[in-house]
């Protein structure tokens, strides 16, 4: 009935049209010279050789259509609306329109030839590709995804773009408008719908996850496929429907039926598969509100302490079905009535026995409530057995969780990855603890309370039985018994984990530590880019360990370490509770397939990086060595530290790694738990796990707030149990708990002693081993052996707000000689005027220890990070700021008691070149101050006296004779013009935030004057300045004081110069930090005005030559009135800071 | 095959009446359509190739309502309109391929013996693969007539085919046209040039306003013009007296002052001397004398 010899006819035309018109020969060879570009650039072994693409090679396909995807949206419109436009004007078309055809051949023939052509050109690139893909190195070729992402990302597009383009048109019959809405619609689509509604309404597929896995292939078919349905079939839908409101007289009567009978056809699809779609996202929406409203009513339930476990679990299809033996203890010190457990909502209980009886259960979401009609007195015993099967439901793993991709992305480029917590497919499983495969006695989130944490240490035994051809992992030994795989284990554990997949394996045995790895087939591509380190790889890992045992103070507390590779798809979410993540379970590390998203995950390309540099200059050096390195340095990235750190507001956050081995030295042996401060385990777990090898990433830009200054100007207003209350984002509880659980730690060992408080601590955790440690014992315990009461300060810790503020004066060096041997002795005072008692800790930087990487436990210096160094530095692992186990870089930990000054003086075997004081918790920001020593006296008299002496009264910061007004103070006023346009602040987009503190870009400075923070500008806690870009002298700021006695001043402005801080004199925090070399010397001449009895006198300030600290502006008279000194942007340097002004009366009247 | 019109009304949605009550038969052969720009010459072809509907009234086809039949009446229609333009981007032989496959033709070397042949038969066998936008106004309208032709159409329809040919080429596209009418088929040529018409057409039908005014043979037309056509021998002084009162068909100067082709009446007066009237003469009388009613008398 329907014409085909027409459609073709009609399509082979319109594309002939269409191929001839310049706008698609231009987007064509464009599309094809860009692509082919980054195709090389990206894939090929002349380019980067991008790995994160490369080891999962359906990306490569997938990010050129991605790509193409996008402009091809695009520009359809233009063209498919250019082409109804040609039909409005009847004339051209009529010969055609008196041909016998029907509308709907005639628009289908159309529709056909534009997508004809531009399909022509998806599979020319992705030919272009596909020579790429079989030139690169280490990676395969997924075939079946060239032709899948083209069904799926291309062709949906395509037709709903055209579709969409036609229906406009038809309806609008305006070229302007139509290309308006639907560039308009395109817009929208990349800017503001791509993340919503779980990215339904994002046609183009820009950010919709569509990745693939070589493991478990797409991550959920059936989403995709509804959601490119629903464009496909909505697309044809206003193609069919043009048909019908076509100028043109149709043809037939039965055409026109077959139209609206498809028409109603493709409305249905579109429905039901948007339907299906929505539904998905809304049911994981409604998934995580429903856990957390049970939560909320479970949440201070008693619960029991499940000692030992052993779960029987057959695997089939998409389902589990189990049986757990749970033997449990009531350790909750009341008596319990019913028992409460969490299972994954998917799983049905089919019955339950309490002490080999049945019980009666019911099911509340994903509470199970036994009623087991008798009270269970603390410490009683009892075992009760779950029979259950069912699925797993994703969603409530991490009820709290917002799985938007624009605020939670998950990326590889530009391409987003669906985040998955689980797979449970008849070909592929992974369960881990976190989505509750078997019952577990707490709950995964407490809404009231979202650090809170309930760990049981449990004995696990696991037996699985899944299809032959799979294999099933766990943690402890297998062994076969019949159709089952037992694991049992020696050691307790926190959680869990089940993997059933086609997995391939390799043994290590290291001081008896198995490490084995499991990996899909033709994924140890590893082997071969590392295959001379065979020999010495015991070593090497012998190494690491030994470097994170002695590094934690801990031995590793578990018989084997298991590296399995799981699907790129899988990845945990941040949890408030603990900073470990499902990536890390005891004694297992769940590594992404191909190690695609790791750091140096590509040994191949890191190896041949190294070797182009060695022989650039020209050092010798063997693969061999090259190959130590390139693990080396893999290790450390991913194991042992991690540098990721996302941008946000303006400053650097550090992102913690997914992968560190941290965990296995606390969280998974250790817990302290408290009712009173159920924070307690998570703040313990921030400071002890921490290793910061790599120093403070957001100090390495200058000029923002540290995430300790960031958590410290929370806490000012806010104690942590009202922070908690209000449920803080991840990163406002990861950057508080790290700061109080630093402080803590360092109270502690001020307490006790440094070396005392760890050689103490360490046996104490060892001794402890998978026990759960009430905070009072501690208390108790560190009572008896040092004296010291540590609840008060818990409470205050927990409940107060009140903070110290320091200031540290008269800094010396003096080179001293002691015994006949020369030593430093570096003295200042150390003020703390608030009624807040506090802490502050002191490291040196001395000539001896050299090398930048020292640096680690500098934090606020800001000392060079150089990556590459990280594996070579002796003291890489240490803790910056006195955090870790082994904080040893901390030469003094000072505690100051409210209004309290002291003079404190340290020896030093080697020239001390900086010290850095971090104040911990405090007044001060930056909390790091770093002040470098130029000049040391040479004292050979002075007495080598390393005790504290407590001052009778606290210095003062100003002097009586000088007025001070700082930046921050009420004097400073900034004035300036609106920069920004109406436009702009209607969008919102004013980038522009001069109140909070941003790191310094001199090269491209603000339009404004922002506000910046660093060690080396003025103030007495608060030591910032503002700058902006030197510019014509259309901005201002200035200082106004208020003069009492009339006199004549000397007037001084506060300038921070590189590399000349001076730690003398004031001392006011005078010191300089390194790296402000990259700011201050991009200013040159500064134009002050300041206002005097006479008038006002201009006055030139040149900063390339200033002295560092207070210049001197000129002496002038001044009556009892406001003086003030303004300073302009004018400047032919390229930024001008302002920081403080200071009038110092004379003592004579000249 | 026949055409019957049958009381067309096309009324535009501004209030326009393009076509008023029109009935006509239209028999195989040539069918001239006569009449001056905006007679309606044009809406009246759209209905019959079915790119409008009337208002009212039908147009059918052996009895067939072409609006019922659309595909019937498009299976056999060449169609050629006034206003003709095609694709810039196509070259000549695609164009036509392309109507040609559209028309049926679907074996493709066929269809290409076809164009070519075609091609040659209007001229533009050298012009074959040259683009539309490097085509003269008058090649242009050659393949517009051709591709009219492709596919063996039993009604053509051609809306002023000839404006802007030269001699030659109106000649041998009557000569075309000529032809296919001793085919059985019904060719429609709406046109205001009247010797088109004159030459070619045994059956013809004058449009004014929108109304038929006129239908039979064009002889039967010329029939009603006898008797008033003369030529006039005039003085300068005389030819300054009637310049402007009496329809002139031609005026030639002459020794003695003008020699003078008129429609009138009556010319008593002057120099006069009936004549044997054309198609032309009889157009002339019929618009201008009887439909306006403007008596010539002096």
């Amino acid at each position: 009935m329907i014409s085909l010899h027409n459609i073709r006819t009609v399509a082979r035309y319109e594309a002939k049209t269409l191929r001839r018109s310049w706008l698609f020969r231009l987007f064509s060879i464009g599309a094809l010279f860009i692509l082919t570009m980054m195709n090389i650039g990206l894939f090929s072994p002349i380019g980067d050789e991008q790995w994160a693409f490369l080891s999962i090679p359906s990306s490569l396909p997938q990010m050129n259509l991605y790509l193409l995807n996008i402009a091809q949206a695009l520009i359809i419109v233009f063209l498919a609306s250019d082409f109804l436009k040609k039909d409005k004007k009847l004339d051209t078309n009529e010969v055609l329109y008196t041909r016998p055809m029907s509308n709907l051949e005639y628009i289908i023939g159309k529709s056909w030839g534009i997508l004809k052509l531009f399909l022509g050109l998806n599979l020319i690139i992705l030919l272009i590709t596909l020579i790429i893909n079989i030139i690169a190195k280490n990676t395969f070729i997924d075939i079946g995804a060239y032709f899948t992402h083209l069904l799926i990302i291309t062709i949906p597009t395509l037709i709903f773009s055209l579709g969409f383009a036609y229906i406009m048109m038809s309806v609008i019959r305006n070229q302007a408008i139509t290309f308006l809405l639907l560039l308009g619609y395109a817009a929208l689509d990349m800017f503001y719908l791509y993340h919503r509604g779980g990215s339904i309404f994002d046609y183009m597929l820009f950010g919709m996850p569509v990745l693939k896995s070589q493991i478990t292939g797409y991550d959920n078919i059936m989403l995709i496929a509804s959601h490119r349905l629903l464009y496909t079939s909505l697309g044809l839908f206003f193609i069919f429907l043009t048909t019908l409101i076509f100028k043109r007289l149709p043809q037939s009567r039965p055409h026109r039926i077959v139209t609206v009978v498809l028409l109603f056809l493709l409305l249905g699809t579109s429905a039901y598969t948007g339907y299906y779609f929505y539904n998905d996202f809304n049911s994981n929406t409604k998934m995580r509100s429903s856990t957390l409203e049970t939560n909320r009513i479970y949440e201070d339930k008693p619960f029991l302490t499940v000692t030992d476990a052993t779960i029987e679990l057959t695997h089939s299809d998409k389902e589990i079905s189990a049986r757990a033996d749970l033997t449990c203890v009531n350790n909750s010190g009341e008596e319990i009535g019913d028992y409460y457990f969490s299972l994954n909502p998917s799983l049905t209980v089919s019955n339950i026995m309490v002490n080999g009886n049945d019980a009666g259960f019911s099911v509340d979401n994903h509470i199970v409530i036994i009623t087991s009609g008798n009270l269970t007195a603390p410490g009683e015993k009892i075992s009760i057995t779950f029979n259950y099967s069912g699925g797993i439901n994703e969603a409530y793993s991490y009820p709290w969780y917002n799985d938007n991709i624009k605020d939670n992305p998950y990326r590889i480029g530009p391409m987003q990855i669906k985040k998955r917590q689980s797979f449970l497919r008849s070909d592929y499983a992974l369960l881990t603890s976190e989505v509750h495969w078997y019952p577990v006695a707490g709950l995964n989130y407490y809404p009231t309370n979202p650090a809170r944490i309930k760990i049981d240490f449990t004995n696990y035994t696991l037996k699985v039985k899944t299809d032959r051809s799979l294999m099933a992992l766990s943690q402890g030994n297998a062994s076969q018994e019949g159709d089952f795989t037992l694991f049992r284990n020696t050691t307790p554990l926190t959680g869990l984990t089940l993997i059933i997949g086609n997995y391939m394996s390799d043994t290590l045995i290291v001081d008896s530590v198995e490490y084995r790895a499991y990996y899909y087939k033709g994924h140890d591509f590893f082997k071969s880019d590392l295959n001379e380190i065979g020999d010495t790889l015991s070593h090497l890992v012998s190494n690491v360990m030994t470097e994170l045992v002695t590094n934690f103070s801990s031995e590793y507390p578990f018989k084997n370490l298991d590296l399995v590779e799981v699907p790129i798809h899988f990845h945990s979410i941040e949890r408030k509770n603990t900073q470990t993540r499902a990536e890390v379970q005891p004694s297992l590390i769940l590594l992404p397939e191909r190690l695609a998203t790791l750091n140096r995950g590509d040994f191949y390309r890191t190896i041949k990086r190294s070797k182009k540099r060695m022989e650039r200059n020209n050092e010798v050096i063997t693969d061999r060595e090259l190959q130590v390195r390139a693990f080396s340095s893999f290790v450390r990235n991913n194991f042992i530290s991690s540098n990721d750190f996302s941008f946000r507001d303006g400053n650097r956050t550090k992102v913690p790694g997914r992968y560190l081995l941290g965990p296995s030295f606390y969280f998974f042996k250790n817990n302290f738990y408290s009712h009173s401060y159920p924070v307690i385990n998570a703040a313990f777990e921030s400071h002890l796990q921490k290793v910061a090898s790599t120093g403070n990433m957001g100090r390495f830009f200058l000029g923002g707030l540290s995430e300790n200054d960031k958590a410290n100007t929370i806490l000012r207003e806010t104690s942590l149990k009202d922070l908690l209350a209000t449920d803080p984002s991840n990163d406002t509880l990861r950057i508080v708990l790290t700061v109080k659980g630093d402080y803590i730690f360092n109270l502690l060992r001020a307490e006790a002693g440094i070396d005392e408080f760890n050689e103490w601590f360490v046996d104490y955790l060892e001794m402890n081993k998978f026990k759960n440690i009430d905070i009072n014992d501690l208390s108790n315990d560190l009572e008896e052996k040092f004296g010291f009461n540590m609840l008060p300060v818990l409470d205050n810790w927990f409940r107060g707000t009140g903070q110290p503020g320091f200031y540290f004066t008269e800094i010396e060096a003096r080179e001293i000689i002691v015994d006949n041997h020369t030593r430093y002795l570096v003295s200042f005072i150390a003020s703390n005027p608030e009624p807040t008692q506090g802490l502050f800790n002191i490291t040196f930087r001395t000539g001896g220890r050299g090398g930048g990487m020292g640096g680690g436990g500098m934090g606020g210096g800001g000392v060079t990070i150089s990556v590459s160094g990280a594996g070579r530095g002796s003291v890489s692992i240490t803790g910056a700021g006195g955090r870790g186990m082994q904080p040893n870089q901390i030469d003094r930990i000072v505690k100051m008691d409210s209004n309290q000054a002291r003079k404190i003086s340290v020896i030093l075997d080697a020239q001390p070149r900086m010290m850095s004081i971090n104040t911990l918790t405090s007044l001060n920001n930056p909390g790091e101050i770093a002040i470098p020593f130029i000049d040391i006296i040479k004292d050979n008299r002075a007495a080598a006296n390393e005790n504290d002496l407590i001052l009778t009264s606290i210095p003062r910061f100003t002097e009586d004779n000088e007025i001070i007004v700082d930046n921050e103070d009420p004097g400073f006023r900034v004035y300036e013009q609106q920069s920004s346009g109406r436009l702009k602040e209607w969008l919102g987009i004013t980038g522009n935030d001069r109140d909070n503190y941003r790191e310094m870009f001199s090269r491209w400075a603000p339009e404004y004057w922002q506000k910046t923070i660093q060690s080396s500008y003025y103030g007495k806690y608060v030591k910032s300045a503002v700058y902006t870009r030197a510019g014509t002298g259309d901005r201002h700021i200035s200082w106004s004081a208020k003069i009492d006695d009339p006199g004549y001043y000397d007037i001084y402005t506060y300038i921070t110069v590189r590399g000349r801080g001076r730690s003398g004199g004031q001392g006011q925090g005078g010191g300089q930090s390194m790296n402000s070399s990259r700011e201050s010397n991009t200013m040159q001449d500064l134009h002050y005005l300041v206002s005097h009895d006479d008038g006002n006198e201009e006055v030139t300030v040149d900063a390339e030559n200033a002295e560092h600290g207070w210049n001197h502006l000129g002496s002038y008279y001044l009556s009892p009135d406001s003086a003030a000194v303004t300073l302009s942007n004018l400047s032919d340097g390229r930024t001008v800071r302002g920081d403080a002004i200071k009038w110092v009366k004379q003592n004579s009247i000249k | 095959m026949k055409i019957e019109i049958r009381d067309l009304n096309l009324i535009y949605k501004n209030g326009n009446h393009a076509v008023k009550d029109i009935n006509l038969d239209i028999e195989p052969g040539m069918f001239g359509l006569l009449g001056p720009n905006g007679a309606g010459k044009s809406s009246l072809m759209k209905i019959l190739v079915a790119l409008m509907k009337p208002s009212s009234g039908k147009v059918l086809i052996d009895g067939e309502d072409i609006q019922k039949v659309r595909k019937k009446l498009r299976s056999c229609l060449g169609y050629l309109p006034q206003d003709f333009r095609f694709f810039s981007r196509l070259k000549t032989w695609e164009f036509l391929d392309y109507a040609g496959s559209l028309a049926g033709l679907k074996n493709r070397r066929e269809r290409l013996a076809i164009v070519d042949d075609l091609l040659d038969k209007v001229g533009l066998l050298e012009a074959r693969d040259r683009k539309a936008n490097k085509l003269s106004g008058g090649m242009k309208r050659r393949l517009g007539i051709a591709q009219s032709l492709i596919g063996d159409p039993r009604i053509l329809v051609v809306d002023e085919p000839t404006t802007g040919l030269d001699p030659d080429e109106r000649i041998r596209f009557r000569n075309i046209l000529s032809d296919l009418s001793q085919n059985d088929i019904i060719i429609v040529l709406s046109t205001h040039i009247v010797s088109d018409i004159s030459s070619t057409c045994h059956d013809m039908a004058l449009l004014n306003q929108g109304e038929l005014v006129f239908s039979g043979s064009p002889d039967k037309l010329v029939k009603e013009a006898e008797g008033h056509v003369y030529n006039l021998s005039l003085t300068q002084f005389e030819y300054e007296g009637i310049k402007d009162t009496l329809h002139i068909i031609t005026s030639i100067p002459s020794e003695t002052g003008w020699d003078v082709q008129v429609v009138a009446n009556d010319v008593s007066g002057y120099n006069s001397k009936p004549i044997e009237p054309n198609l032309e003469h009889a157009y002339v009388y019929y618009m201008e004398h009887k439909l306006n009613g403007s008596g010539i008398a002096i």
